[in-house]
């Protein structure tokens, strides 16, 4: 029995470095000419826009808007505010208000201290902010509404003298009852901002969206909140409270929006989409490495830093209408956008995702909706070229096939 | 017992893999019985006896010599000059050989059939412009895995003249192809590399007859011819392109390779019939010279009559479609009436000539090698330890630089009784 352990254990030893022998495996040159995977580039430009109209939405935009430009005007925008328990801090008696501050902001350092914007109070909604429209304000006035006044106008620096923002307050200290009135449970509380201006007055105005909170239109409570110790003295806190715009728009006034399909191009506050079509077809089995769909602008034109979304189309629309209320053109959105900003003149949006997933039959290729990103600024329009030879559409694809 | 069980075996399968040389690159890889010798105990034979007077391990018709049961193991280190070195190391052979009475054997083995492991990249590298930029591309071509075989053979002596001998090789194996397509270039896009992979599954059963003559006493002369029973058949299954965007050569989601995955439908699965179909002829004579020491010539014809189809993509688009083979060798047996240790040994030596010739491209692979080997049978029943060193230079008529090939091989075998009711000792 011990020999035969003996034998094995000889054995097995004996293996063990043949085992653990570090293999070396490096490349030999060969001639592979013969395998069929190759890159082949291609531009296809059979490519074609329609352009068609919504009423415009501004409820999503990263500013608020004052003024008029390319034929829109801007005179009011509305905000209203989210509930918060601050709201009632008046109505504890060992609260003292010191004051209340409706604010919003702006990086213009130019702003004049006499600007009179004018706000206004209404315990009631008046908008919707993903679907109101201008339609929805055709009449619209602040009658009923309650005049806060002017707001005081103020340039801020940092330590080194430069300018940061410049802040718009309101002291609603006068609306406090209204504000924390725990009678009305339906109780909503907005806001209108109003500007009288002439033809040179622009001004834009953060809005919620555009930052995490520190420069959103908000109320800044300030208060004294006194406690009593068991040694019957009484200690006073100095403290505040931070309520921030659960929504806003900006309500634009149109003159009449001038329909003309030769216009290819988008826009935020005219409410200008494409519709882009594309005939698109690749070998089956073709890995798309790179897939750009460039258009151009007109150099005279340009709109430097204009994004843009690309959406392929979900469903067929079978319509001739360019002119709707809301956009009847239902997309596939997430993962499927492709974003892009305009640069030199010219937008080059990445298509290879999508136009893969076609090609490999997981989707369709029924189309696909041009609009502008939320961050522009809407009274700009982004223009395309569709006619011109040298500089109509182009999609370039570079793919392999095996 | 719990070491053998635990570590050695473990290990023994694990290693079930080798490394490359040109002609790994070739159909459907670098066949076994191609290469130096086939296991420790054999030199340079093939169904002549080397393992022991009147044995060798591959031929069944002389199993029924055995005295004991074998279990033999075999391990070869390879180092391929090609003319980059490559090293590589596994198990060559595992034989269990249990004869019955002296008349007749059963036994089964287990061995490498093929090796396909080869990395090729292109000599050449292209240009062209894409878009206004540079792009470069480079070819690489990567094969891994290849065939084992399992064997089941029997021998049967039909008298003191002539020994019969059958066994059936049971193909099995997988691959995996990737063909790479490396891109470099001034435009954020052009890196990396894209990459198509694709596997096949190998199955197919062949026979071999062996016949083993004695017409006089010092003379014995083996016979040996293999032919398919199912020809071996590839289920290939190819996949989607993808850009390998982590560069580990597998299409995951880690670091987002594209397309997705999660996109992609595997493609079907297809049966590529009959791409290898050989018929392999090999006849020897063993001539003993003097008590123990024998001189052996044996020859073999190999001819393939299977064919790969265009579908798949080979790294060299060639495969071997006839070999031919001759080797003399010169053995000194141990005496085994001897109970001296210096008597144990066993001494073998030998050259062979190769000669393969590609389907396609008309090359023809020429290579001729030596072989030495020396064995040690230890305890009562013939243990046995063998190691044996092979050269060999092979050589290309065109297109491929010469190789240098080393083989070591070292083997083991442990005999015994088995299937014997041992009788139990009394107490008292």
């Amino acid at each position: 029995m011990l020999k035969k352990l003996l034998t094995t254990k000889v054995a097995g030893f004996f293996y063990i470095p043949f085992i653990l022998w570090q293999c070396a495996e490096n490349p030999v040159e060969g001639d592979l000419a013969h395998l069929t995977q190759n890159v082949v580039d291609t531009t296809l430009y059979d490519i074609s826009g329609y352009p068609y109209w919504i009423s415009p939405n501004l409820g999503s935009t990263d500013r608020l808007y004052f003024g008029s430009k390319n034929g829109l005007t801007a005179q009011f925008n509305l905000i209203e505010m989210s509930n918060s328990s601050s709201w009632n801090n008046y109505l504890d008696s060992s609260v003292t208000l010191d004051s209340l501050l409706f604010r919003v902001y702006s990086n213009d350092s130019t702003l004049s201290e006499n600007l009179a914007v004018q706000l206004y109070y209404s315990p009631d909604s008046h908008f919707n902010e993903i679907n109101s429209t201008y339609d929805d304000f055709d009449g619209f006035t602040l009658d009923g509404w309650q005049p806060v006044g002017a707001g005081t106008i103020t340039a801020e620096t940092d330590s080194s003298g430069l300018f940061t923002q410049t802040v718009i307050s309101w002291n609603l200290i006068s609306l406090i009852e209204a504000l924390a009135d725990t009678v009305d449970s339906n109780l909503v509380r907005s806001f209108a901002m109003t500007l009288g201006f002439d033809d040179s007055t622009f001004l834009e105005i953060y809005s919620r969206e555009a930052t995490t909170g520190s420069k959103d239109p908000k109320v800044e409570i300030y208060y004294r909140q006194s406690t009593q110790n068991s040694s019957d003295s009484t200690i006073i806190d100095t403290l505040s409270a931070v309520i921030y715009a659960a929504k806003d728009l900006t309500v634009i006034q149109y003159g009449e929006v001038s329909i003309d399909s030769l216009d290819t191009g988008v826009s935020l506050g005219f409410g200008q989409r494409m519709l882009l079509s594309l005939d698109f077809s690749l070998p089956k089995g073709a890995l798309i490495k790179n897939a750009d769909l460039i258009l151009t602008q007109d150099s005279s034109l340009t709109t430097s830093d204009y994004k843009l979304i690309l959406d392929p189309l979900d469903e067929t629309l079978d319509t001739t209408a360019v002119q709707f209320v809301t956009d009847p053109f239902i997309t596939m959105g997430y993962p499927w956008t492709m974003a892009a900003a305009v640069e030199n003149s010219i937008v080059t949006i990445g298509m290879k995702y999508f136009l893969q997933n076609v090609n490999m039959g997981n989707t369709e290729n029924i189309g696909l909706k041009l609009l502008p990103a939320n961050s522009n600024d809407p009274f700009e329009k982004a223009s395309f070229l569709f006619n011109p030879d040298s500089s109509k559409p182009r999609l370039e694809i570079v793919y392999v096939v095996s | 017992m719990l070491f053998r069980n635990c570590v050695v075996f473990p290990l023994l399968i694990g290693s079930l893999n080798y490394g490359q040389g040109i002609v790994n690159g070739f159909g459907l890889g670098h066949l076994n019985s191609s290469q130096g010798s086939m296991n420790a105990g054999q030199c340079l034979n093939r169904i002549l006896p080397a393992f022991q007077t009147g044995v060798a391990l591959s031929n069944p018709a002389t199993w029924p010599n055995l005295k004991f049961t074998q279990l033999s193991l075999s391990y070869s280190a390879i180092k391929n000059s090609v003319p980059v070195l490559n090293e590589y190391s596994g198990l060559s052979s595992g034989h269990w050989i249990i004869p019955i009475k002296g008349r007749a054997a059963i036994g089964f083995s287990i061995s490498p059939y093929s090796n396909q492991n080869i990395a090729i990249t292109d000599t050449a590298s292209t240009k062209m412009i894409a878009f206004g930029d540079t792009l470069s591309l480079q070819r690489g071509y990567r094969r891994s895995g290849g065939i084992t075989v399992f064997k089941v053979g029997s021998g049967l002596s039909l008298n003191k003249k002539i020994n019969l001998g059958a066994k059936l090789h049971f193909l099995f194996g997988s691959s995996r192809q990737s063909e790479s397509l490396l891109m470099n270039g001034s435009a954020s896009w052009m890196s990396g590399a894209v990459i198509q992979t694709s596997r096949m599954r190998y199955s197919g059963s062949f026979l071999q007859g062996y016949l083993s003559v004695i017409p006089i006493k010092s003379t014995i002369i083996m016979a040996a011819v293999k032919f398919p029973i199912n020809p071996l058949d590839g289920l290939y299954r190819q996949y989607f392109l993808f850009y390998d965007s982590n560069d580990n050569g597998y299409h995951d989601s880690y670091h987002y390779d594209f397309p997705y995955p999660v996109d992609v439908s595997p493609l079907d699965e297809v049966r590529l019939n009959k791409i290898h179909s050989p018929i392999e002829y090999t006849v020897g004579i063993d001539q003993r010279i003097s008590p123990g020491i024998n001189v052996m010539v044996e020859l073999l014809s190999y001819k393939e009559n299977g064919q790969i189809p265009e579908k798949l993509q080979l790294g060299i688009n060639d495969f071997v479609y006839s070999s031919n083979s001759a080797s003399i060798g010169l053995i000194k047996f141990p005496d085994d009436l001897s109970v001296s240790w210096t008597d144990k040994f066993t001494f073998r030596s030998g050259i062979n000539y190769h000669s393969q010739q590609l389907k396609f491209s008309d090359i023809s692979i020429t290579e001729m090698g030596y072989s030495l080997g020396i064995g040690f049978k230890f305890g009562a029943v013939g243990n046995q330890i063998d190691i044996n060193y092979y050269a060999g230079f092979r050589e290309y008529s065109q297109s491929y630089e010469s190789e240098i090939i080393h083989q070591f091989q070292a083997g083991i075998s442990l005999a015994d009784i088995w299937f014997v009711k041992r009788r139990q000792k009394r107490n008292g």
